[in-house]
């Protein structure tokens, strides 16, 4: 993000690689930057890999069994998601980067310049992830996906290293908690795609685990892409903020005060003195870094949609906006209805009895493979979901309060209020397993069992979801659509507008005007 | 005397017998509390959860087989 982030900006003004190409700049810096990391953190690596070794060789030969099978499960989800991370976006469910997290950065680089795209409703978005990442995927010759395969590894690793840090170094929470990401459904099934719920879930596990290592400025760097990844996330974050804060509150006015703990057996008194004084540090250098992040974004919808925040709120600062036909406004407003009313066709409605039938409904498909709330969460998530409630409540029980089970609560409680989509519950499962695991003294043997089962339907599902690509290269795997944007690229060379009647052109190398579309993420220019 | 004794013999190596055999039965019954004290409760969690997870998704999958 860091480097991809500036380099779009050079790309855009400075570099101007034209075809919508970007130069391999960001990628000759991010594998310097790798091997010097790489390089300087190699002999914690050797001793990690030795610290493993010898703690597997001392378990039990069942136990060891059970780790490799679950091991290999694990690796062949791993393969899969690398071979298909390495073709270009073609799947249904890439459907999002072809229609704007690819489009849009390559249109606004074919065009030369950040000015809104009059036809584009998702161009008054915040995009800046979209953005920090273009200049990796528009450097070869078919766009790639490569950078999302790095960040699961990454997602990984500081899994690893957060069960780590909040266990005091043991193996067996780490551990547990890979092979339960890996072995989530909706985590599992996204791996290898271009869609972008992954890195912005490392973003914020990332900033956590910076913030607690007092890496303060890559803390911030990780958050303020993590906050304005998307239009709702800064309203969501700020809300379960608050939620949490007053929840927190209210708890201690009713007594349970006893202890306050991080995780299990980790008290907040041994966090705070390392992360208040970072806190307050980070705040500042935050706010100041998101008029770089998000400041470019915040303009331009000011600009065009009259709110800061589109699709929220069109047109309450329409003075600072500039003067558009009053046909505009209305189609602007509509655009955003439109959204809104697609967020709000997840779920299945918000009464008591929905809210218990969803702890199961969340996890299993109903028709074919998906369910109401989009992707299923799958057997992994229904076996922490019993060990967590349990410890959560009878920590209450006892006056101690658990944060972060306590952040996963509120975080639950406000998606299922909001979107109810299952894509934005990553970050909240993923500190419920952390939360579980970190409970666990040694898994049984019987938990690992069913680990390994969720694991292997995982990989079952991971392969049906890329089958269809296996063998084929390149352009073969193309829509017909994007077969045809790229023939038109090659036969047309110059820099003239196009115009086409549909909006997913990620493989244009023109610039596009769309035209005839009634679709929610075309607005009539006329 | 020395029936008396033959006697005490048949009755202690009948003893021992009653004995060694109740032994084999205790020794049968712990390792089935030991089979039991394996699985705990939460493993009787997670066996259950598995067991309706499955149920469901083959029940979904039939359902797609026999609409198609």
């Amino acid at each position: 993000m860091a480097i991809g982030y500036p380099i779009y900006w050079l790309e855009l003004y400075v570099f101007r690689g034209g075809h919508g190409k970007t130069t391999p700049l960001a990628w000759i810096i991010f594998c310097v930057l790798a091997l010097i990391v790489f390089f300087q953190n190699h002999p914690r690596l050797i001793a990690g890999t030795r610290n493993f070794l010898a703690w597997f060789a001392q378990e039990s030969l069942s136990v060891k069994l059970l780790l490799i099978s679950i091991g290999i499960g694990a690796v062949a989800i791993l393969l899969c998601a690398f071979y298909a991370s390495l073709l270009p976006p073609h799947l249904v469910q890439e459907f999002d980067a072809l229609n704007y997290h690819l489009t849009l950065p390559r249109q606004h680089l074919l065009r030369g310049s950040f000015s809104h795209i009059p036809w584009s409703t998702v161009d008054l978005f915040f995009l800046p992830i979209d953005f920090a990442l273009a200049p990796f995927w528009l450097a070869t010759l078919l766009p790639n996906k490569l950078p999302q395969f790095f960040f699961v590894l990454g997602l990984l690793g500081v899994c690893s290293r957060l069960a780590w840090r909040f266990s005091g170094g043991k193996i067996w929470p780490s551990v547990l908690l890979v092979l339960a990401v890996l072995g989530s459904h909706n985590i599992g099934i996204q791996l290898g795609t271009a869609m972008l719920d992954v890195v912005v879930c490392y973003l914020f596990l990332a900033a956590l685990d910076s913030f607690l290592s007092r890496a303060i400025w890559l803390g911030v760097i990780e958050l303020s892409f993590y906050v304005w990844s998307k239009p709702l996330i800064p309203v969501q974050f700020l809300v379960t903020l608050v939620t949490f804060s007053l929840v927190w509150l209210l708890l201690w006015v009713f007594g349970i005060r006893k202890n306050t703990w991080v995780a299990s057996g980790e008290k907040i008194k041994e966090f705070a003195g390392n992360t208040r004084c970072a806190l307050t540090r980070g705040l500042g250098l935050f706010l100041l870094f998101s008029l770089f992040v998000a400041g470019p974004f915040i303009l331009k919808s000011l600009r065009y949609s009259g709110t800061p925040l589109f699709p929220l709120g069109v047109g309450v600062f329409r003075t600072l906006s500039i003067p558009q036909s009053p046909e505009r406004w209305v189609e602007l407003k509509l655009k955003a209805t439109q959204l809104s009313v697609i967020k709000d066709q997840y779920g299945s409605g918000r009464n008591l009895l929905e809210f218990a039938r969803h702890f199961w409904l969340i996890a299993v498909p109903e028709k074919g493979v998906n369910n109401r709330y989009d992707y299923p969460l799958g057997l992994m998530y229904l076996l922490f979901l019993g060990p967590f409630l349990f410890f959560f409540f009878s920590s209450l029980r006892q006056k101690i309060l658990p944060l972060l089970s306590l952040w996963v609560v509120v975080s639950w409680g406000i998606w299922w209020l909001g979107s109810q989509q299952t894509r934005f519950l990553f970050v909240p499962l993923i500190l419920m397993y952390l939360a579980v695991v970190l409970s666990i003294r040694v898994p049984s043997r019987v938990l690992l069992g069913v680990m390994l089962g969720a694991i292997l339907l995982v990989s079952a599902s991971v392969y049906r979801a890329n089958k269809q690509d296996l063998g084929r290269w390149k352009e073969a795997v193309l829509r017909q659509q994007d077969k045809e944007l790229v023939q038109l690229g090659k036969d047309n060379q110059s820099a003239e507008v196009i115009k086409l009647p549909f909006y997913d052109i990620a493989y244009a190398t023109f610039p596009v005007e769309v035209v005839d579309n009634d679709s929610v993420f075309v607005l009539n220019t006329e | 005397m020395l029936e008396l004794i033959v006697i005490l013999q048949e009755i202690t190596s009948r003893k021992v017998r009653e004995f060694n055999k109740r032994a084999r039965g205790m020794k049968r019954i712990f390792d089935r509390k030991k089979f039991f004290s394996w699985i705990n409760a939460w493993d009787i969690y997670f066996i259950v959860i598995t067991l309706l997870y499955v149920i469901w998704r083959a029940r979904v999958f039939f359902d797609r087989f026999v609409s198609h």
